[in-house]
């Protein structure tokens, strides 16, 4: 699987987050009631985010920022972006220290089930951590096509998974987009740091312009990386 | 090759109760058994899969064209550019149609300059699938046009501005219909021509003494 440099949140925090799913529909205009018919050709969209105000004053931030920025190379080279998710995801109630990135993971997932390319229905076997819930963000790291982003659409049913663990439970869940590599059973979910393998929009480049005092407060944007 | 198959009435009605789509477009480089040399492409961002039919999902390629296993790449989110040619060519003005894949790789555009697949005659399918809620296909690929590949050409244009991208595109030319009686006529009606085709032959050998302003002046008997 390919091995792309993780940004370094750590450093490079940003003070705002956006996150989007990219869609491209067409209308066909409106009718006398004013209501639009549109349809749609992309098949799930493509994620995009934003880091926002990213605040800079270290001197070892900035040059995380002038690495990190040649290692884009104005959208040629894809970097595994973090989504920030601790408010939001399933992590166990019980008090847990704030996780590292590639540390020992908290949230324990992995799949229910293999899943082929391109499939949207998906089973889930959650062995440590809270209840899933529709909303919650998670990746996996495919062979090919590396780490990709996915979010829980809706939770259809979950039931005790007998085969292993005792805590363990098995969820069906819809997910958008739908997978872009296919999975086996037992593949390891990423749901503590949901990542994507993203590059910088067409046009789009990262320059160092520190203001005064050394202080940079840059905003990025990052889109997914096309599938090889 | 069918041009325009018979879309039965169950395909019709998820056509019309679908809000999502697949466009799919397929170059058939070589006869149906190595259907593998075929170039697929398809508006969504991922790749989509050709699967075999089940009880609850139908085939999921054009029929009788694709084999299990092959693979749609995801060309990403349709430019509007793309979608103004498709229309033209799904209301059958267009007769000749030039498809354009932009920022293609170095290293693939260079592997292409080496050996390039010869398209002339190929033919090519457009086609188009509902989706449902999910994205998964209602019904197998329909198809929706079809033509005949002429040439390919690799384009970039020059960059005249610093903080401008290079854009290296691939240009498809297909027609289709009656584009090809457009095209000039191989015959000239010279000597040369007619001794190259009937030796001996001595119809044309006084065509030179005609041509234009030269006065042929009439018989004085």
């Amino acid at each position: 699987m390919p091995s792309y440099p993780t940004w370094d949140i750590f450093k490079l925090r940003p003070s705002e987050l956006s996150l989007g799913l990219g869609s491209q529909s067409f209308s066909g205009g409106r009718n006398v009631l004013g209501i639009a018919q549109s349809v749609n050709y992309d098949a799930g969209g493509v994620w995009k985010i934003t880091y926002g105000r990213i605040e800079i004053f270290h001197p070892a931030q900035h040059r995380a920022w002038i690495a990190a920025s040649v290692r884009m190379n104005g959208g040629v080279m894809p970097m595994n972006i973090l989504v920030p998710v601790g408010y939001v995801n399933p992590f166990p109630t019980t008090p847990q220290e704030f996780t590292e990135v590639d540390g020992t993971p908290i949230i324990v997932a992995e799949m229910g089930d293999g899943a082929g390319l391109y499939a949207s229905s998906i089973f889930i076997r959650v062995i440590t951590g809270a209840t899933l819930e529709a909303g919650d963000l998670f990746s996996i790291n495919h062979a090919t096509v590396g780490w990709r982003l996915y979010s829980v659409m809706n939770v259809n049913n979950s039931t005790d998974s007998p085969t292993t663990d005792e805590d363990a439970i098995l969820y069906s869940v819809d997910i958008r987009p739908p997978l872009r590599e296919a999975v086996s059973q037992g593949d390891a979910l990423e749901f503590d740091w949901p990542r994507c393998a993203m590059k910088l929009p067409d046009g789009e480049s990262m320059v160092w312009s520190p203001a005064g005092w050394w202080r940079a407060r840059p905003t990025v944007n990052f889109i997914e990386f096309p599938t090889p | 090759m069918t041009a325009y198959p018979f879309i039965s009435f169950d395909e019709e009605e998820a056509f019309r109760e679908a809000k999502n789509f697949g466009l799919f477009f397929n170059l058939s480089l070589d006869t149906a058994t190595d259907g593998d040399l075929s170039v697929r492409l398809w508006t969504g961002v991922g790749d989509y899969p050709v699967r075999p039919e089940t009880t609850d999902t139908p085939f999921t390629g054009f029929e009788s064209v694709d084999l299990e296993g092959d693979v749609y790449k995801g060309m990403g989110v349709l430019q509007e550019q793309a979608l103004s040619e498709l229309e033209v060519l799904l209301n059958g003005v267009s007769e000749q149609v030039k498809f354009s894949l932009n920022s293609v790789p170095a290293d693939i555009a260079n592997k292409i300059d080496e050996a390039a697949p010869i398209v002339k005659g190929r033919p090519v399918r457009l086609g188009l699938a509902p989706l449902d809620d999910l994205w998964q296909p209602v019904t197998p690929i329909q198809q929706m046009w079809s033509g005949i590949a002429d040439y390919w050409a690799m384009q970039m244009d020059p960059v005249t501005r610093e903080d401008d991208a290079a854009v290296r595109s691939i240009i498809l030319t297909v027609s289709s219909g009656f584009t090809s009686r457009s095209r000039p006529r191989l015959v000239s009606y010279t000597d040369a021509q007619q001794q190259l085709y009937y030796p001996g032959d001595l119809i044309f050998n006084r065509v030179t003494r005609y041509v234009t302003s030269y006065t042929i002046a009439w018989p004085s008997f």
